[in-house]
């Protein structure tokens, strides 16, 4: 097939006009050294084309939104902190087998609703590498800088976090609203441990929703939830915000210089 | 009898060098930018 195509007429035309450029241009030596330069310019203004491509390939969150489409996704990540502080990449460890095995899917296997698509897993040791003090010693090869990840709230001195990050098992006692049965929202192992996004991911329409809230924490503390005076519930974070804040490092220190975007809670 | 008529030198030159500028334009675009992405994603996540 190889030899069919080379024998082909255009390639066998493409390959003429090429030898007879090359005995043209030997010939002509000024106009060939104008085309080598003509390239080279050619070449220095694709430059600062080419950074402007790698810089929306991997920085920007309109690249991964040109194939996944989730809108709601990328705007709930762009008004969170994270949106400030991090890129796609940072957070979901994308392999490069991803890119074509995905245009493979997409052509030939198109999901038709969202339930189709796997959910998109962040394992602990993402979060881990910016929320806790012991985190700083991993390599971060994404694009938040090493001054930037200093300021993100650890949570190594954070008692609930604590709490629940060393837990043995999911299922909370009763005295704290355990029931011995998980809601399985995320097709998740109701034995495992409990992990980040258990409380900070959002179920699958309402991702990126990285602040807890007690919708998430009575999938496991069933009806210990108090109610005020009119009857309303009140929420967990009213008296337990505290327990889980964090803070700038494992020494309990706050940050000395504190973006806008971060708040003492870390949202 | 009659011959091809050939394109003047100036003009084929004109041709080359844009398209020389093309290409080299392009490649580097092209191989600048999907090569340092290909390098970082490697980098970050493996293949």
């Amino acid at each position: 097939m190889l030899r069919k195509l080379l024998t082909s007429a255009p390639v066998v035309r493409l390959l003429a006009w090429l030898k007879d450029t090359r005995v043209w241009l030997f010939a002509h030596p000024v106009i060939l050294v104008m085309v080598v330069l003509s390239g080279a310019a050619g070449g220095a203004a694709g430059v600062p084309a080419g950074d402007q491509m790698y810089m929306y390939m991997w920085r920007d969150p309109r690249f991964c939104d040109d194939c996944h489409v989730h809108d709601y996704a990328n705007e709930r990540w762009a008004a969170s902190v994270h949106g400030k502080l991090t890129t796609c990449h940072d957070c979901h460890r994308v392999a490069i087998r991803h890119y074509p095995l995905n245009l493979v899917v997409t052509l030939f296997d198109t999901p038709k609703k969202p339930e189709d698509i796997p959910l998109a897993e962040v394992a602990m040791v993402v979060c881990e590498q910016c929320h806790i003090s012991e985190g700083e010693e991993e390599p971060l090869t994404g694009p938040m800088t090493a001054e930037l990840r200093a300021l993100v709230p650890k949570v190594d001195n954070s008692p609930l976090h604590k709490a629940h990050l060393h837990a043995k098992t999911r299922k909370p006692s009763a005295y704290k609203g355990g029931t011995g049965e998980v809601e399985e929202h995320r097709e998740t192992d109701p034995d495992r441990f409990v992990v980040c996004l258990d409380c900070h991911g959002g179920s699958r329409l309402n991702v990126h929703r990285f602040v807890a809230v007690s919708e998430e924490c009575e999938v496991c503390h069933e009806g210990i939830r108090p109610k005020d005076e009119s009857g309303r519930n009140l929420e967990c974070l009213d008296c337990h915000a505290r327990g889980f804040e964090g803070t700038a490092n494992a020494q309990g220190e706050a940050p000395a210089v504190k973006p806008a975007a971060v708040s003492p809670s870390g949202e | 009898m009659t011959t091809t008529p050939t394109p003047s030198p100036w003009r084929r030159a004109v041709g080359l060098i844009l398209l020389a500028f093309a290409l080299g334009f392009f490649g580097v675009a092209m191989g600048w930018g999907q090569g340092h992405f290909l390098v970082s994603a490697y980098h970050h996540a493996g293949i």
